[in-house]
């Protein structure tokens, strides 16, 4: 099932409102800070943008999208909210790549912000009487995963933990990042317990950011920036929902749908990629979905992971910017971030994370409910 | 008060997915299975098969019998959890090839193992609008 683009579609510009803690901010404020960065480092005005989608998950009023836009000029465009759990900006943007990939538009907008409440994330709606259950807890939910990758591949805790090690490291060399500190293993293996094996340092935090980009027909670059080799093409966009996974169905997982429908349509395989952007929420996430992108075979993340091999100088190199683990994780914004990371990546402008000679880059966003965004960057 | 009326007194957290039985302490886990692939889920909800999209299901009740395919100790409560705290949750693969996920009662967190056999529980966690005792299918070692 995989769709042609009527035309190529690149990225033009990329921005971000730094990931944290911000009481004194609203949404629409970081919101526009990340549309604003985008804007400039595309060189275009708002008043060229012809569609815009913004991804956000928890409520903060109607159509916030139009909301956070409202103060860059009433321009009549449509404006579209899209709420797709933690892929949702990275769904906005697949919708915006669609747009363009299509002919309809030329010029588009994808953007995502977020407050996360404090604590434990619940996914179900506050009428539900799930959470009777105990199992309406996200990093439960990785626990168990974790607890039943463990058992079937012999991983020790220690190499999964590793994933936040490094994510760690890497954020220390990103000025966007919430958590800009090193920490052990032994830090991170003794943090305070939320689902057992998952300690505190191996789930991803909860956040507050923003995140956009400029999406332009491939054909109309030249139109919009004298930059045009800063544009960085976009060779596959995916989104896919899960099959059904039980105990007698030997079905592929999501990402591996959607992941085989990217390589397929960018017409390259694992082995072309050069640097990887994965939903790590849990450490358990990052080690998943290496194996399920077929990056390295199923059962063997946590060897690749313990050699190092995901590193930003290894032969994998995966999350280069922190990924969810320490770069923080607001919903609606993170999809949109990885993509933005990528550009830095492929532009050769990610300064001291620089993979060297990146060319081709990968984008896997999970959303709860069973969403899997994959994109394909290549300069 | 009379029986029957206790009967009244308690429901199943999901009438779809559990049918109490006797005075509501005991009851019958249902589910849906596909004529056409074999793949039985939890609930009646199902209209057309989750793996095959068939619309030949049939209504099942399930063993109430499994054993853990996975499990968490669980430190960090989610948001409006009021049983005790640390507890154990478990993914538990019934003999029917369902996976459900719930708490495990009665037993050790350090006791719990990948494979240990369990079986179906009821316990009460709040009341409803109407005072009635929200029944809650949980599992025990068994």
């Amino acid at each position: 099932m995989v769709k042609a683009p009527l035309r190529g579609v690149a990225i033009l510009g990329v921005g971000l409102h730094p990931f944290g803690r911000f009481p004194d901010k609203t949404l629409p404020h970081m919101a526009r800070t990340a549309v604003l960065e985008a804007l400039k480092d595309a060189g275009v005005r708002f008043r060229d943008i012809q569609i815009a989608y913004f991804g956000q998950v928890y409520y903060e009023g109607m159509s916030m999208g139009e909301v956070v836009l409202r103060a860059l000029g009433l321009t009549t465009i449509p404006v579209v909210n899209v709420e797709n759990a933690c892929a949702s900006s990275s769904t906005a943007f697949w919708q915006a790549y669609w747009g363009i990939a299509s002919g309809l538009y030329d010029i588009a907008l994808a953007f995502g912000a977020e407050r996360v409440p404090r604590g434990p994330v619940s996914v179900t709606g506050t009428a539900s009487r799930q959470h009777l259950l105990g199992a309406d807890h996200m990093m439960a939910g990785y626990a168990l995963r974790m607890r039943r990758y463990m058992h079937d591949f012999g991983a020790p805790v220690e190499a999964i933990a590793q994933v936040a090690v490094k994510a760690h490291r890497n954020a220390t060399l990103n000025p966007y990042a919430q958590y800009q500190k090193v920490f052990t293993l032994e830090e991170v293996l003794t943090s305070r317990m939320i689902a057992e094996p998952l300690t505190l340092y191996q789930c991803c935090p909860t956040s507050e950011g923003a995140s956009a980009a400029v999406l332009c027909a491939q054909e109309a670059v030249s139109r919009y920036t004298s930059n045009p080799e800063r544009a960085i093409p976009v060779v596959a966009s995916v989104l896919r929902t899960t099959p059904y996974q039980g105990p007698r169905v030997d079905n592929p997982s999501l990402t591996t749908v959607a992941a085989q429908e990217a390589y397929e349509m960018a017409g390259l395989g694992p082995e072309d990629v050069d640097v990887v952007q994965v939903h790590d929420a849990a450490t358990i996430g990052e080690i998943e979905q290496i194996e399920h992108l077929g990056l390295v075979r199923r059962g063997e993340g946590w060897i690749a992971t313990r050699e190092g091999r995901t590193e930003i100088g290894g032969d994998i190199p995966v999350n280069t910017d922190g990924g969810l683990q320490a770069m923080g994780h607001p919903f609606g914004a993170t999809g949109v971030r990885m993509l933005h990371e990528l550009v830095m990546q492929l532009r050769w402008e990610a300064g001291p994370r620089q993979v060297r000679g990146a060319r081709v880059g990968l984008a896997q966003c999970s959303g709860a409910g069973g969403v899997c965004t994959v994109h394909i960057l290549k300069r | 008060m009379s029986t029957s009326n206790a009967t009244h007194q308690r429901v199943p957290i999901f009438p779809s997915h559990l049918r109490l039985e006797g005075d509501g302490t005991r009851g019958v886990l249902l589910g849906t299975r596909c004529r056409e692939c074999g793949v039985c889920t939890l609930g009646r909800d199902a209209l057309f098969c989750v793996n095959c999209t068939s619309p030949d299901l049939e209504p099942v009740e399930l063993s109430g019998r499994g054993s853990v395919y996975a499990y968490t100790v669980v430190h960090a409560p989610p948001p409006r959890w009021e049983g005790r705290v640390p507890y154990i949750l478990a993914e538990v693969e019934t003999p029917e090839g369902v996976r459900i996920i719930s708490e495990v009662v009665d037993c050790d967190p350090r006791e719990v193992f990948i494979g240990m056999p369990v079986r179906l529980v009821l316990r009460p966690a709040g009341k409803d609008e109407e005072g009635r005792e929200i029944m809650v299918y949980k599992w025990a070692k068994g």
